[in-house]
């Protein structure tokens, strides 16, 4: 019941913000959302099927980039480009998971960091199709005519992204192909065994996390209006998996958690905020020793597992 | 229910090494067959060949009519082989309950769609899920750990939980690898018990991997020695005792009681 309230005080809290805030802070919370829907990818694949990805923002730039070229070359509005685009994301995404059936472990996460500076490469270098190292302009959101390009407008648009993302991770926990992903992590072995298929749900997790990298990046590409390649580097793809982990893996809510502490702190650390790559990088490690859960994790939990430690 | 196991020369080599030559053996539909010898002997390994986790070198395995044989294992285990491991192979941090559920995920029928929109075929088949799950937790006296981490279950615990998931996926042949080792005598005679109430309530076809001889002569009505990758001797418990190959490969070294 409690948590049941706090929802509806949050949910309340965010109708609210676009109408008491200032725009300023209205696009920093869009920017939570945005992120929070690439970060849901991380959660899906890092934290329930356990495969290392370090390609989360090449997702993103497959579908910022595509989102906005299919808008500039082919007139195609972001209402069906971006959708489009991320269904078209998450099958190379799958695609890209079935390479776990040759390379595993380490050796997979290595292949998903190349494959993250391939996209970065070809963003660079196809200047034709993606304006090269100069980037390339995002076509504004239009409804009936009209550009949307307010914060408060993309506010309307990408919350309700967001608390169906966050909606969605909760579902998946909840569910058989959720359950899988939680086996193979801990025992291949034992989940083929049972009769899971666990390539498929590898790339299966893989999909979905280029799903979501796609939309949020193809979400924060409207925000931004501009897309630059080096926004979309390595990093990025490190700096979203710290989120995903000081915000923790294994919670529906982590994803948004983490990403209202990487976007809030910098705008509250005013003249220090150059040293932010230090913090963050402090609290990353702070997080993997003392809370391998993130903050979700430190918090009691929502919904009380009785009996839990009863047989250890 | 039940299936017959026929295995023809199956073998295996890991580069030079022959861990299992040419073995073959029958196993009766509905009946209760051991597999038996000394460390080493190649008994883990002809569990893995039948349960898909290594590809044979040579030879077929066949359940019932249907040839599996380099199926994978999430295939072999479709078509109704379950399984068990010496060291258990549960997930260790999902609940003795949730370890059952993915047990049965083959058997709920719905998509990710269905669970997002929570509709009434995700409900009705995580109902009936929990139900199966309620009583297979039960069957293996499990009822009350039903929301502890496997991982903090006592080995004997593990051990029935990872029976119980074996049998959500409502196998038609079971292969137990090392059920019985580290048990009390008492112990041991319960798990004959249990042994003999899977197959006659549930109809099972079981094939036992085990040293401990109170259990396997106890229960079985076949055995199979294997010595060095190859097999050595098969009968029934009787005629493997006075088999004088096995006595002087494998009982003759080894204490009756172990």
């Amino acid at each position: 019941m409690a948590a049941r309230l706090l929802l509806l005080l949050l949910a309340a809290g965010l109708v609210a913000v676009p109408f008491v805030a200032p725009s300023h802070l209205v696009f920093l919370v869009a920017t939570i959302g945005s992120t929070a829907i690439m970060v849901a990818g991380l959660s899906i694949v890092i934290g329930m099927a356990g495969q290392i990805s370090i390609a989360q923002a090449a997702f993103a730039a497959l579908g910022a980039y595509g989102t906005a070229q299919l808008a500039a070359l082919g007139g195609v509005p972001h209402w069906i480009g971006l959708p489009a685009v991320a269904v078209a994301t998450a099958g190379l995404g799958y695609l890209f998971g079935l390479l776990s059936l040759r390379v595993a472990d380490h050796y997979l996460a290595l292949a998903t960091m190349a494959f993250g500076a391939i996209v970065q490469l070809l963003l660079i270098h196809l200047e034709d199709w993606t304006g090269g190292a100069v980037g390339l302009p995002v076509p504004p959101l239009t409804l009936g005519g009209r550009s949307l390009t307010r914060p408060i407008e993309l506010y309307a648009v990408i919350m309700p992204c967001a608390a169906l993302t966050v909606w969605f991770l909760h579902a998946l926990m909840t569910s058989r192909t959720g359950r899988a992903f939680s086996a193979l992590r801990m025992s291949e072995v034992g989940a083929a065994a049972v009769g899971v298929p666990v390539l498929h749900h590898k790339a299966m997790a893989f999909a979905l996390s280029a799903f979501f990298g796609a939309l949020g990046g193809g979400l924060y590409g409207l925000q931004t209006s501009y897309l630059d390649p080096a926004q979309f580097g390595i990093l990025e793809s490190v700096r979203l998996i710290a989120i995903a982990v000081i915000g923790g893996l294994l919670n529906p809510f982590g994803p948004v958690i983490g990403a209202t502490v990487f976007v809030l702190l910098p705008e509250t650390m005013g003249a220090l905020g150059r040293y932010m790559s230090l913090v963050f990088s402090l609290l990353l490690l702070a997080f993997i020793i003392v809370s391998p859960r993130g903050i979700a994790g430190l918090a009691p939990r929502l919904r009380p597992r009785p009996g839990r430690r009863r047989g250890g | 229910m039940s299936a017959s196991l026929v295995v023809e020369d199956l073998g295996i080599r890991f580069g030079g090494l022959v861990a299992l030559d040419a073995v073959s053996m029958r196993v009766a539909p509905g009946s209760i067959h051991a597999v038996i010898g000394p460390n080493g002997a190649g008994k883990t390994t002809l569990l893995n060949l039948v349960t898909g986790l290594y590809r044979p070198t040579t030879g077929r395995v066949a359940l019932g009519e249907e040839t599996i044989t380099g199926l994978p294992p999430h295939r072999i285990a479709a078509r109704g082989v379950a399984r068990t491991f010496q060291n258990t192979e549960l997930f260790a941090e999902l609940s003795a309950r949730e370890n059952v559920l993915v047990g049965l995920h083959r058997h709920l029928r719905y998509g990710i769609a269905a669970a997002t929109l929570r509709l009434p075929g995700y409900r009705r088949a995580e109902r009936e899920a929990a139900r199966r799950a309620e009583r297979l937790l039960a069957l293996v006296g499990l009822r009350e750990q039903a929301e502890t981490a496997a991982g903090d279950l006592a080995l004997g615990q593990q051990r029935r939980l990872e029976l119980a998931r074996a049998l959500a996926t409502r196998p038609r042949l079971l292969m137990l690898d090392e059920p019985a080792a580290g048990l009390r005598a008492s112990e041991a005679d319960e798990l004959i018990g249990v042994l003999r109430r899977l197959r006659d309530e549930l109809g099972l076809t079981l094939v036992l991997i085990d040293h401990v001889m109170r259990v396997v002569m106890g229960v079985s009505e076949r055995i199979t020695v294997l010595n060095h990758g190859r097999k050595l001797a098969e009968g029934t418990p009787e005629e493997v005792r006075r088999n004088p190959a096995v006595v002087a490969a494998y009982l003759g070294g080894a204490p009756h009681d172990a």
